[in-house]
């Protein structure tokens, strides 16, 4: 389902914009493409282990078809809520964990 | 005496980013395989989920070949064969045989028939095999895909009312000739597999089941005193998640007497890398039937739907906590729940 991949990629992202700005503060990284690969990277191993070793896309499509009722709805909204502030953030403070 | 107590420190902001980072990538994932696996166990025991009856043919009402393997069939059986007789040796295509001459549907029916007690693992059903060819050799390849078939409610009659299925362990063999179990035509194989459940004219599909298996099946045999044998098969485990058994339980509403099947397995490969073509496979060509047997385990329904709803709901309340954490309104959403529980 693409809305769950969506979801996926976007939270791998968001992270990934996060790790290779703290490696850019720590004085790692300093070059364009050091940056672009490293984030290229992080982002396909974070989202394809998500992806492909774990049930957690089975769990995100479960509860937006309502198999898992109120409960998963109710995950679904937090998880929602921390995406929201993680662009937020990104938006706010160029980072997208604070 | 007085205990200095040193004040906690907030978590630096790398600290929470590794958190955080842990989180996503490590905590839920596995919060996430063992709601989705609650109430599964791989210890748990098999039933034969059809009932165990006296040996010999069944019949009405039918269940019949939906898809035998590939259109790669057609030529070849029609060109040996261009008059209108047997179903068994022409190409099925969603129930149809599109080489006849007639339109039929479904164009090639059984009723099945039952195994001797011990002459396989489990209850087995005795199926026809397309592309048996009669009183000739088998002629034609193994197609990859898709083999489908329609399957009465006769053929999981064991399964008991309100039971809450985990999985089903689906076995195909081919009974007919024993193998060397060392024999080359053994080789190790990938397919996917789908399990589709009707009821009340409604239907249910779980799909996206990958197999990677042997075309080798390996058993102790009552027709052959108990010692091994190899026979062309392999068994298909349908695990289905936490959720999708409770949602199987409330669609078929317990009354699994009334439950068709369609079983699909499709994109069969090699994996060793060479042409699927002349590949063995047990429903496909030599003799005239192979053996079906279908088993299931069972949950407690109750004990995996709590475990599902408090764990999502116990998921859902982190991830909250996390994402006010990842904003400036943490401390004071901190304070207001201390301040709530002193």
């Amino acid at each position: 389902m693409i809305g769950t991949e969506i979801i996926i990629y976007l939270a791998t992202l968001l992270l990934t914009f996060t790790v290779i700005g703290r490696a850019g503060e720590a004085g790692f990284l300093n070059g364009a493409f050091q940056r672009g690969f490293a984030g290229v990277g992080t982002q396909v191993v974070s989202s394809n282990f998500l992806l492909s070793y774990t049930n957690f896309e089975t769990f995100l499509r479960a509860c937006l078809e309502g198999l898992l009722g109120f409960a998963g709805y109710l995950y679904l909204a937090s998880l929602g809520l921390l995406l929201i502030v993680w662009i937020n953030n990104l938006y706010e403070y160029r980072q997208a964990i604070v | 005496m007085i205990i200095a107590k040193r004040k906690a420190r907030a978590l630096n902001p790398i600290q929470f980013n590794a958190l955080a980072i842990v989180f996503l990538l490590g905590l839920m994932p596995f919060a996430v395989a063992i709601i989705t696996n609650s109430g599964s166990s791989s210890e748990g025991e098999y039933k034969d989920s059809k009932a165990t009856e006296s040996p010999g043919f069944f019949y009405g009402p039918y269940s019949y070949w939906l898809e035998n393997g590939g259109d790669n069939y057609s030529g070849l059986y029609y060109a040996n064969d261009p008059n209108d007789i047997g179903a068994n040796r022409t190409y099925v295509e969603n129930g149809y045989c599109p080489a006849r001459s007639m339109t039929i549907y479904p164009c090639f029916e059984f009723g099945g028939g039952l195994t001797y007690p011990g002459e396989v693992p489990m209850q087995g059903m005795t199926i026809p095999k397309s592309h048996y060819y009669t009183s000739q050799t088998y002629i034609g390849s193994s197609g990859n895909g898709p083999f489908s078939w329609f399957l009465q409610p006769r053929f999981i009659d064991n399964i008991e009312e309100g039971a809450a299925i985990d999985k089903f362990k689906i076995s195909f063999i081919d009974t007919n000739v024993d193998h060397n179990c060392g024999s080359s035509i053994f080789t190790n194989i990938s397919f996917e597999g789908k399990i589709q459940f009707l009821y009340n004219n409604r239907s249910k599909i779980y799909d996206n089941f990958d197999f990677q298996t042997s075309n080798k099946y390996e058993y102790s045999s009552r027709l052959a005193s108990w010692t091994a044998i190899c026979q062309i098969g392999f068994e298909t485990i349908f695990d289905l998640t936490g959720f999708e058994t409770l949602e199987l339980e409330e669609f078929v509403g317990g009354d699994w007497n009334n439950v068709s099947m369609v079983l699909t397995l499709d994109n069969f490969e090699r994996k060793d890398g060479q042409n699927f073509g002349s590949t063995d496979l047990p429903f496909a060509g030599g003799q005239e039937f192979f053996t079906l047997g279908i088993e299931h385990q069972e949950v407690n329904p109750v004990e995996a739907g709590f475990i599902i709803k408090t764990g999502t709901i116990g998921l859902a309340v982190i991830t909250f906590v996390l994402a006010i954490a990842s904003t400036p309104y943490w401390d004071p959403f901190r304070n207001a729940v201390k301040g709530a529980l002193d």
